[in-house]
């Protein structure tokens, strides 16, 4: 009896002391996989319904099966390859050079005994990178093409010889959707757009990207220096590394580039949290903003477009200079004796430029036009003289300093006809012709999700919807010949036969002209075409006119716009409906505005409105 | 079409290599003013912000370097840098002065008192380097070296 009882008492010991080691060890596991680095490091994130879930889509990124939805588990699975002791020297060595910011962040915290990291890979690549700081890139939006709208970021990673000279060859880390490269263009653009190509981070020699952006797109890029500190910048390249087997499905407005870029650069420090108040949507001037607010940002530098350059350059040209540029363009010879040495030195550059984009713009044919590029260059190069051309100046305002790229409005509406009524709004993006200008591009508009209710005596109702408003405005001038369009889809209301407003679903798209300067005086003509329904139409009817507006910032925070527009119907109870707007908006603030409004609209019969609204970006 | 092009001369690299006076650089060739990369590049990054082309690597960029490991001489990095920038360093050669043609001077190791005298025999010799519209990187990084070769004062910065 005796010795059951001591065989009890030392096995229930036995099984007590093991499983309360078990116990610590399992605590110790549950408490490191519920850190907030350690679920950065895995890129988990809350879903709608609660669950945690890793945005990366690549089993190759897990170590354990459950690793895309269990912190925990891949935690456990991670501590077992890069220690156990049933797994092989060659093995251990190869999972922790494969996922090196994770051995780290254990080693430094909890593991303190395992052995330092020895991965001669990665310290070639190290090397080869020579990191110091990083720098964030962003170039400004691009009007023409979907996915630029908003802009790009990227990163540039400094390396320790940098100079300003030489950050053309530094690493520029790039996140992008990688296509599928048997696709063809309009497959491309589709599939883009749903995001059924995997997104990735790769390196690129960053003058590819100047290139890319300055030269060929012709987007101004601003470079904002980031301040992270060496060892802070480490941390994030070991992350990056172990980005090499991660994909991400590719979402245009969420999970984008800007997106990614702050998950990675999260890691820099233990408690810094840069993506959380991203629940769907990331845009460019939004990462320049949380990082700003992070206090990550230093003064930015500024890399004009090409075309910002030709433009300027054609303006420090006489009117003979011009000509004679233009006359070496169509491949003639310079007068001789006209022009001073630095004036024909600029007329040379000058004339290589705008040809050199015409021919990459225009696809003209090579036979032609190279000869002709390289003796500019030649007959240039024969002139001991410095550049007389000046670059363009610095824009005053650079993007961080713009509005928030959401808004929200309360205000006041007054009807000629209709009950006065208490205004709500609500834009999901992103900029209008009226909003402060500083920091966006000018003589562009969009609008994604624009909506607004009015609430009245006799109830709650949706005013407007637009699902898409966009403009690109860009001006005609001495060197770019260009086109202006609109485009424009939602619902609106419009006065029917006895006044009450009714509702309008459309589409719309117009094409033409603008003249004049996005940031003092600036007017277009479009010729538009609609296709309208809902209950202003019996079935679905088209509209086709034009459409005209000027806008005139009067003061440094003040803008006015007056537009007009007139259609003809394929209505018969209506053959034509028309509108004329004049709007005031006075910039508070960076984030606070005040807004006038007046409208008249004619469909079937006639209203007037007056709007006042106070407006928030956010 | 051009990343075939790039690909199939790093194929060729020994064979054309051995063919070259000078055995240096990558032997990659992009040509002067090839043109319409603008369009293709365009339509591509239209909705991805992606890129295609030679030049864009993984993370580990595997084929970084002319031999694919990674590794990454200077005259590697002189080579590359021509190639990615042909237009861009005839322009700033024209003009003896501009970022691409700095970035090339740092790339190659060239001392900041040399800078100028640099600048100023690439300027002068502008015919000689890009020799015709069809001239490849790897030529122009031939007549460089050559010129500099050929300079009393240079000649210490000839790549081997």
């Amino acid at each position: 009896m005796k010795y059951i009882l001591l065989i009890f008492i030392l096995f229930s010991k036995l099984v007590f002391s093991s499983s309360s080691q078990e116990h610590t060890l399992g605590a110790l596991e549950k408490i490191l996989s519920e850190k907030p680095y350690w679920l950065k490091l895995g890129h988990y994130k809350k879903g709608l319904y609660g669950f945690v879930e890793s945005e990366v889509d690549d089993p190759r990124f897990f170590l354990s099966k459950n690793g895309k939805f269990s912190p925990i588990d891949e935690l456990k699975a991670s501590i077992h390859a890069f220690s156990s002791e049933q797994l092989s020297q060659t093995e251990k060595a190869q999972s922790r050079c494969k996922f090196p910011a994770r051995y780290t962040w254990l080693k430094k915290h909890y593991y303190k005994h395992w052995p330092d990291l020895d991965c001669p890979e990665l310290i070639k690549w190290k090397s080869t990178i020579n990191p110091m700081g990083l720098t964030l890139v962003f170039p400004t939006a691009f009007m023409n093409s979907p996915s630029s709208m908003f802009g790009h970021t990227l990163l540039r990673i400094d390396a320790k010889d940098q100079t300003r000279s030489k950050e053309l060859v530094a690493f520029a880390v790039n996140f992008a959707a990688e296509p599928d490269s048997t696709d063809n263009a309009a497959l491309y653009a589709l599939k883009g757009l749903v995001g059924s190509y995997p997104g990735k981070f790769t390196l690129m020699p960053y003058y590819r990207k100047v290139r890319e952006y300055s030269d060929i797109e012709s987007r101004d890029i601003w470079e904002y220096p980031l301040n992270f500190d060496e060892s802070q910048v480490q941390r994030i390249l070991l992350h990056l590394w172990e980005m090499q087997q991660a994909t991400f499905d590719y979402y245009f407005i969420s999970e984008n580039c800007s997106y990614q870029l702050l998950s990675l650069l999260q890691l820099a420090k233990e408690d810094l949290d840069l993506t959380s108040e991203f629940n769907f949507k990331a845009i460019p001037s939004d990462t320049v903003a949380v990082l700003r607010d992070s206090e990550l940002l230093e003064q930015p530098k500024y890399r004009p477009a090409f075309g910002t350059k030709l433009h300027h350059y054609a303006g420090q040209l006489s009117f003979q200079g011009l000509n004679a540029a233009k006359g070496l363009i169509r491949g003639e010879k310079l007068p001789v004796g006209v022009f001073s040495e630095k004036q024909t030195a600029a007329i040379y550059e000058l004339a290589y430029e705008w040809l050199n984009f015409n021919y990459h713009e225009n696809a003209l044919n090579r036979g032609e036009i190279a000869p002709r590029l390289r003796s500019l260059l030649y007959e240039r190069s024969k002139l001991k003289v410095s550049s007389p051309l000046l670059p363009p100046p610095r824009p005053l305002a650079s993007p961080e300093l713009g509005h928030g790229s959401s808004r929200i409005g309360v205000g006041e509406n007054y009807y000629k006809y209709g009950q006065q009524s208490l205004n709500m709004s609500y834009r999901l993006a992103y900029h209008d012709l009226l909003d402060a200008p500083a920091g966006f591009i000018g003589g562009a508009k969009i609008g994604f999700f624009d909506i607004s209710a009015i609430s009245n005596a006799s109830g709650l109702y949706l005013d407007q919807l637009y699902l898409i408003d966009a403009m690109s405005l860009a001006p005609d001038n001495t060197v770019f010949d260009s086109w202006s369009w609109k485009m424009k889809l939602g619902f609106e209301r419009q006065p029917d036969i006895d006044s009450k407003r009714v509702g309008r679903v459309f589409a719309e798209a117009g094409y033409g002209k603008s003249i004049g300067d996005p940031q003092l005086l600036h007017g277009y003509i479009l010729g538009t075409v609609a296709v309208n329904g809902g209950d202003i139409s019996q079935g679905i009817n088209i509209g086709a006119g034009f459409e005209a507006g000027v806008t005139w910032q009067i003061s440094e925070g003040d803008r006015i716009s007056l537009s007009g527009r007139w259609l003809a119907l394929s209505d018969s109870n209506s053959h034509k409906q028309h509108e004329l707007a004049i709007r005031w908006n006075t910039s508070l603030s960076q984030n606070w505005s005040v807004r006038a409004e007046v409208i008249q609209q004619n469909w079937h019969s006639q209203e007037r409105a007056a709007k006042l609204l106070l407006l928030y970006y956010f | 079409m051009k990343k075939l092009f790039v690909a199939a001369t790093i194929t060729l690299l020994p064979f054309a290599s051995a063919m070259a006076d000078q055995d240096i650089g990558c032997g990659l060739g992009s040509q002067l003013f090839a043109g319409k990369e603008g369009k293709v590049v365009k339509v591509l990054g239209a909705t991805t912000n992606g890129t295609s082309g030679n030049q864009t690597f993984g993370i580990t960029f595997g084929t970084l370097g002319c031999d694919g490991t990674g590794t990454v001489t200077a005259s590697t990095k002189v080579a590359q840098f021509i190639d990615g920038n042909m237009e861009q360093l005839a322009r700033d050669v024209s003009r003896g002065e501009g970022e691409f043609l700095e970035t090339l001077t740092e790339a190659w190791g060239i001392n900041e008192q040399d800078k100028v005298a640099f600048n100023m025999l690439v300027q002068a010799k502008f015919s000689e380097v890009f020799t015709s519209e069809n001239v490849t990187s790897q030529v122009v990084l031939e007549n460089l070296n050559s010129i500099i070769a050929s300079d009393s004062t240079l000649t210490s910065y000839t790549l081997s």
